[in-house]
């Protein structure tokens, strides 16, 4: 006779789940992407690939990482798709108009430009380390990729958005 | 048929089709969980198998050879129904694993009735000279399990695990006439 | 942490999604299955909550193990269901057989 485990998909444990990370999967999207509609497409395909992998799930720890791994993949995945489009941002946000110079006086919003501009792999350990205040191992794991990499790209990355930050303060 | 189901599954094999093995996706599964009184759920994608493969010891000789098993799977997927009674699930939800088992590559090697209604069938999943995954629908009267197995697989793996793990050995019986064909 | 960082972890914080993202995502999902006991992980969580080690280093190691142990689990049970199967399978053709 078979064994009987009881692991099941349940209307409250999952509601519950979504209710508590579902900001966290649509920032991930929102910042890769920066595309509210394919932000919130990844992370609906997010919940659902969990929905069906439910019975992998073993903690609370374990759907933390399970599902920024997941988020982190599918927004990568979803950037490759729009490669074409991205590289049309790249060039507006590389250079400012006028217009954003004047109005967008938010350095948020400028960094979140940038952050989107990066190369997948820098993208996503930037916005890991500080969107969810990760650190190097966890990033690592999540990534698939060892520390010492990781720590390479968030450096990269840090380098890049610093030498954008201080052009954007020198033609203010 | 007339050969044991491992010289089938070998028969199978020589059927040549390269193609890629996915998840499948079954409606339905959710409501035939909301009918059964037990239900085991086992999924385990390749990184988690991964993960599996580093606690599987290698001076258990059973757990040495699942280890051997599973390094290359992509993963396994099973899903079992016990029912308190006869009738909970009709041949129409059986009939939704079947429809995912049309996909190209796929090929049915064993299918049994028993006259106390047990069905059981095997498919296969060709990939050069090797299984490509294998999926296993059995369905009794009160109890109907899926399995699949995704990845390359060797048949005489499964059947080295018989004998081991609470199961009684599958006797490997050699046909009574020789070399017949299919 | 630089400024930059700082910046950073401000430009880049979470967000809500849309309004209606659960009900879309519920939509999506169709009927969920009622529940009938709690899902045994919960209680497993329970017990690790009451040791308190969730913010060490060392509970991320322990959590591992646990994962680790709890998927080999799983993998010896597929196997043994396969097994179980494969067999009952060749037990069938015997008896079709008359063996």
């Amino acid at each position: 006779m078979l064994t009987a485990i009881p692991i099941r998909v349940t209307t409250d444990a999952f509601a519950e789940a979504v209710e508590t990370h579902k900001a966290m999967v649509y920032s991930i999207g929102w910042h890769f992407l920066h595309d509210r509609q394919a932000a919130e497409e990844m992370a609906q395909e997010v919940f659902l690939q969990l929905h069906r992998n439910w019975g992998a799930i073993q903690s609370p720890e374990h759907l933390l990482f399970w599902l920024r791994r997941t988020a982190t993949h599918r927004a990568i995945d979803a950037g490759r798709k729009r490669k074409a489009q991205a590289e049309v941002a790249l060039e507006e946000a590389d250079e400012p108009t006028m217009l954003e110079r004047v109005h967008d006086t938010l350095l948020s919003s400028y960094l979140q430009r940038m952050v989107g501009t990066l190369p997948e792999k820098q993208r996503s350990a930037i916005l890991l380390r500080y969107q969810e205040d990760m650190d190097v191992e966890e990033i690592a794991e999540v990534l698939e990729m060892n520390a010492s990499t990781v720590k390479t790209h968030i450096a990269r990355g840090l380098e890049f958005l610093r030498g954008k930050v201080s052009r954007r303060l020198r033609k203010i | 048929m007339k050969q044991p189901f491992l010289k089938l599954i070998m028969v199978g094999l020589s059927l040549s089709c390269l193609c890629a093995a996915e998840e499948f996706k079954i409606p339905g599964l959710d409501k035939m969980a909301a009918r059964a009184k037990e239900t085991v759920e086992v999924t385990l994608d390749q990184s988690m198998l991964q993960l599996a493969s580093g606690f599987l010891s290698k001076d258990d000789p059973d757990e040495a050879k699942v280890k051997k098993l599973v390094a290359k799977l992509k993963g396994i997927y099973v899903r079992s129904f016990e029912f308190s009674k006869e009738g909970e699930y009709s041949a129409s939800d059986v009939e939704i694993f079947r429809t995912q088992l049309k996909q190209p590559g796929w090929s049915r090697i064993v299918g049994v009735k028993s006259v106390d209604g047990e069905n059981t069938e095997i498919y296969v999943l060709k990939s050069g000279e090797q299984l490509g995954g294998l999926v296993v629908l059995a369905a009794e009267p009160k109890e109907f399990t899926f399995v699949h197995i995704d990845g390359p697989i060797n048949p005489e793996d499964l059947s080295e695990l018989s004998g081991h793990m609470g199961i009684p050995e599958i006797v490997k019986r050699k046909p009574k006439t020789e070399k017949k064909e299919e | 942490m630089t400024p930059l960082e700082e910046d950073l972890k401000k430009a880049l914080a979470r967000v809500e999604p849309p309004d209606g993202f659960t009900e879309r995502l519920a939509a999506r999902m169709g009927a969920m299955p009622a529940r009938k006991r709690p899902p045994v992980y919960w209680r497993w969580a329970a017990a690790a909550a009451a040791a308190a080690v969730l913010f060490s280093g060392v509970s991320y190691e322990h959590e591992r193990q646990a994962r680790g142990e709890a998927a080999k689990e799983k993998v010896l049970l597929a196997m043994r269901i396969t097994s179980s199967k494969l067999q009952q399978a060749q037990h069938q053709i015997e008896e079709v057989e008359g063996h």
